[in-house]
């Protein structure tokens, strides 16, 4: 037992040791805390910046051209906002050349216009980009071959261009009327090897209009915004048999910046007897539409 | 010094060390036979009561004021042994034939309670159980009120009173067994 003096030193003693441990404790957290904290907030930083999109490249969509049917490009909502001049940019990124000698790429509508059209879309974080979305065809098989050096081009009517494609175009022609009488082009080398083609056909009535695109040597293709809820794959029944469409809805246009006719516009993309379609119409019912892809599929 | 409370009040908001130690030859005996009853072993109780004047010491805890500062002090003591008894799991009841610091315990008996009676009805109370020790050793030994009791024991006046009695009558028939009376039960 010890005596009142003992007691009084040993706790005394105890609480200098405590004071001691508290204090090397104390610079111990410190010591760790610091470099600790400058890590995670290094950490919590760099996990913002990243999912914040701080280190995107503006510049670039990354859309490539899908080697794989159905394959979805998803567009970053910036990407809607940015100016004509980057999309013409990413236009030719996404596109390469496939637009002939001589030919420019679609005009595109102003800056202004595309910010307008933007605001239009309810959820632009839902819009998603399509590309070659055609059944059962690969863009790879199809991609659009550059004009090699040595090829020679030639324009062709309508009838040309018709006969080329094995398609009648009668039923359209009864409702709507043909705006171009250039319809399409060849390219071929030396050697009379086709090349490429592209045909187009702008049909306009008074309520609205077409744009119709065939090829056999490759997809015409083009960028087009829609909100995922909006495309629908469906079969038009045709005499030849079954044609498997895929429609878009409502859409936009990245490439032209057509944001204005967002809630206007249906495509429908198909390949029909070796032919790569793509129609595109602007201001249409849905019922003339699908009358005019049916017309274009049983032709 | 108006039990221990200036001098604490000194130690806290003066860091006058001499206020600790006044209180430490104040209460620690009183402090050390009471956790005694707790833990059946004079050397714990000893180092229990150490510990309760180095959390005074380091912690600094405020005596709200509400009863005496011995009251408050034993509260505390009471808190630190029940933890002790929670970390070594079991409870040391030893009989007083089997304890080793009877010389200890003996002394510090003679040292604080001084009373030859008081001290064998103490020794007396080792055999009860440790309830009956702790609020016996409170009320006839410390002097405790019923309503100051209640309070280190966490318990109400009612219970405190009921405790009371019974332990008395325990340790009654404890003594009448022995041989021994005590006139005050």
């Amino acid at each position: 037992m010890k005596n009142y003096d003992e007691t009084i030193s040993t706790v005394f003693e105890r609480i200098d040791q405590y004071k001691t441990a508290r204090l090397r404790k104390r610079k111990i957290i410190t010591r760790i805390a610091i470099p600790a904290f400058s890590v995670c907030l290094a950490v919590a930083m760099g996990i913002f910046a990243v999912k914040g999109d701080a280190f995107k490249n503006e510049s670039s969509i990354t859309l490539d051209d899908s080697t794989v049917i159905g394959e979805k490009d998803y567009i970053e909502p910036d990407e809607l906002n940015n100016n004509s001049n980057d999309t013409n940019t990413t236009s030719d990124d996404i596109d390469g050349d496939w637009y002939g000698e001589g030919q420019q790429p679609p005009p595109s509508n102003s800056s202004g216009n595309s910010s307008t059209s933007s605001e239009q879309v309810s959820d632009p974080a839902k819009l998603l980009c399509y590309i070659n979305q055609i059944e059962s065809t690969k863009d790879s098989d199809i991609a659009p071959p550059h004009p090699v050096d040595d090829h020679y081009h030639k324009d062709w009517s309508i009838d040309e261009a018709t006969k080329y494609l094995n398609v009648d175009f009668s039923v359209v022609n009864a409702k709507y009327v043909l705006d171009s009488s250039n319809c399409g082009a060849w390219y071929k080398k030396s050697d009379n090897t086709l090349v490429m083609d592209h045909n187009a056909f702008v049909y306009t009535n008074d309520k609205g209009s077409y744009l119709l695109q065939a090829s056999k040597t490759f997809l015409p293709k083009d960028c087009i915004v829609v909100s995922n809820e909006e495309v629908v794959s469906t079969i038009v029944g045709t005499k030849n048999g079954p044609v498997y469409v895929k429609f878009y809805g409502t859409v936009g246009s990245v490439m032209s910046h057509n944001y204005s006719s967002i809630q206007t516009t249906m495509i429908a993309e198909f390949e029909h007897k070796g032919v790569n379609f793509r129609i595109e119409a602007n201001n249409i019912s849905a019922f003339d539409f699908y009358q005019f892809v049916s017309a274009v599929a049983n032709g | 010094m108006d039990n221990g409370a200036s001098s604490y009040r000194r130690f806290r908001e003066e860091a006058d060390q001499s206020g600790l130690a006044e209180i430490i030859r104040e209460y620690r005996d009183g402090l050390i036979l009471y956790l005694n009853s707790f833990v059946g072993n004079i050397h714990t109780a000893e180092e229990l009561a150490e510990d309760t004047f180095v959390l005074l010491g380091t912690k600094k805890p405020r005596d709200k004021g509400k009863g005496s500062f011995k009251t408050w002090l034993y509260t505390i003591g009471r808190n630190i042994a029940i933890n002790y008894l929670k970390k070594s799991s079991k409870r040391k009841e030893i009989s007083i034939d089997d304890c080793i610091e009877l010389k200890s315990q003996t002394d510090l008996e003679e040292n604080y309670i001084k009373e030859e009676r008081k001290i064998t009805l103490h020794k007396a109370m080792q055999g009860l159980k440790p309830e009956y020790r702790q609020i016996l050793w409170l009320v006839y030994f410390e002097g405790f009120s019923l309503k100051q009791a209640a309070s280190v024991m966490k318990k109400s006046v009612h219970n405190t009173e009921t405790l009371v009695y019974r332990a008395r009558n325990s340790l009654k028939s404890r003594l009448e067994t022995e041989g021994f009376s005590f006139e005050e039960l």
